[in-house]
């Protein structure tokens, strides 16, 4: 029976080496079969590590260089801006120069009002109106405007595709369910 | 024939793979019962121009929200009661254009066996409603056996 085997693997696996026979030959070649196998899994681990790398890491610090700011990526967790942009939705946010600001503009800016001390907030809404040293916001679907806002807290302009903006549908869930979580 | 077929090829599985193919089968059995069992609901809210102005729509089959216009809301409520002997865990899913405004006072939680509670669905009408839209979407009401804790 144990012949039988080793004959099997013998000729199965005799290109690999066929200097030499008997028991050694089918300890050698299941042993290199083994580390093949062994290496082969590695090598994909090590991939896959890389791709999940690049996208966690890689692809906030390309969206941070190509748009300019450093925060280049914001999840909508409120319906304030309802129905351009709508609850889990991902959108990508551009710097943006204060003379470029126009009224219509979906901007965002750093919002610490309400919030701990040392927690940041964002809020996105579109420019109503500008002055200047401030502009003032308003989400599509509230009915009052917000308070004015300096320009130095401006953080970005959403990225725009045509009339819309570029907004990634669901994506942004993970933020949402995060802001749950933090508010339970 | 057939059954020698279908013998053949039980007979084929190994053993791991047979293991496997039963649980596969409780499995899907089980998802098909909650998925049966759910509650389902349309929903439907219709927005009219104006200030304050609320339309009901008396309805016990459908979440009717009737027509709202902007700044209002109107609230609907669902009553669950759990008739059996073990826990239930409650999960709730809205699917629809409605689903962005409609707002859902608990989409999870455990019913005690024999216990009753209210889910409350609420929908906000906002400034950049589109007049005369009619919003629809669907809601399950999922209840699935928990006998953990």
């Amino acid at each position: 029976m144990r012949n039988e085997k080793i004959s099997e693997i013998y000729f199965e696996y005799s290109d690999l080496c066929c200097d030499c026979g008997g028991d050694r030959l089918w300890f050698t070649v299941l042993l290199n079969e083994k580390t093949r196998h062994e290496l082969s899994h590695r090598g994909d681990i090590v991939i896959y590590a890389a791709i999940v790398g690049a996208i966690v890491y890689g692809l906030p610090y390309y969206l941070t260089k190509k748009l300019g700011t450093n925060y280049p990526i914001a999840a909508i967790t409120s319906g304030s801006m309802w129905p351009v942009l709508h609850i889990g939705d991902l959108v990508l946010i551009q710097k943006i120069a204060k003379e470029d600001i126009k009224v219509g503009d979906i901007i965002v800016w750093q919002n610490a009002k309400g919030l701990p001390a040392g927690r940041q907030g964002f809020t996105i809404h579109r420019v109503t109106k500008l002055s200047e040293k401030t502009l003032v916001t308003k989400g599509d679907g509230n009915f009052t405007a917000d308070e004015p806002v300096r320009y130095e807290d401006v953080l970005g302009r959403t990225l725009m595709r045509g009339k819309d903006p570029l907004r990634i549908p669901y994506m942004g869930y993970i933020s949402v369910w995060a802001a749950l979580l933090r508010a339970n | 024939m057939d059954d020698e077929v279908k013998q053949n090829f039980w007979q084929k599985m190994k053993r791991g793979e047979k293991i496997l193919a039963v649980a596969l089968v409780i499995v899907f059995l089980f998802v098909f019962y909650i998925a049966l069992d759910a509650n389902k609901y349309q929903a439907t809210v219709h927005v009219i121009e104006g200030e304050g102005k609320v339309g009901v729509n008396p309805t016990t089959e459908r979440l009717d929200f009737g027509d709202l216009s902007p700044g209002t809301s109107a609230i609907r409520r669902v009553d669950i009661e759990n008739g059996t002997s073990i826990p239930m865990y409650v999960a709730v899913v809205n699917l629809g254009s409605i689903n962005d405004l409609m707002k859902i006072n608990k989409s999870s939680f455990t019913l005690s066996p024999d216990a009753k509670d209210v889910i409350e669905f609420t929908v906000y009408m906002p400034a950049s409603a589109p007049i005369d839209a009619t919003l629809t979407g669907r809601v399950f009401i999922f209840k699935i056996p928990k006998p953990w804790k």
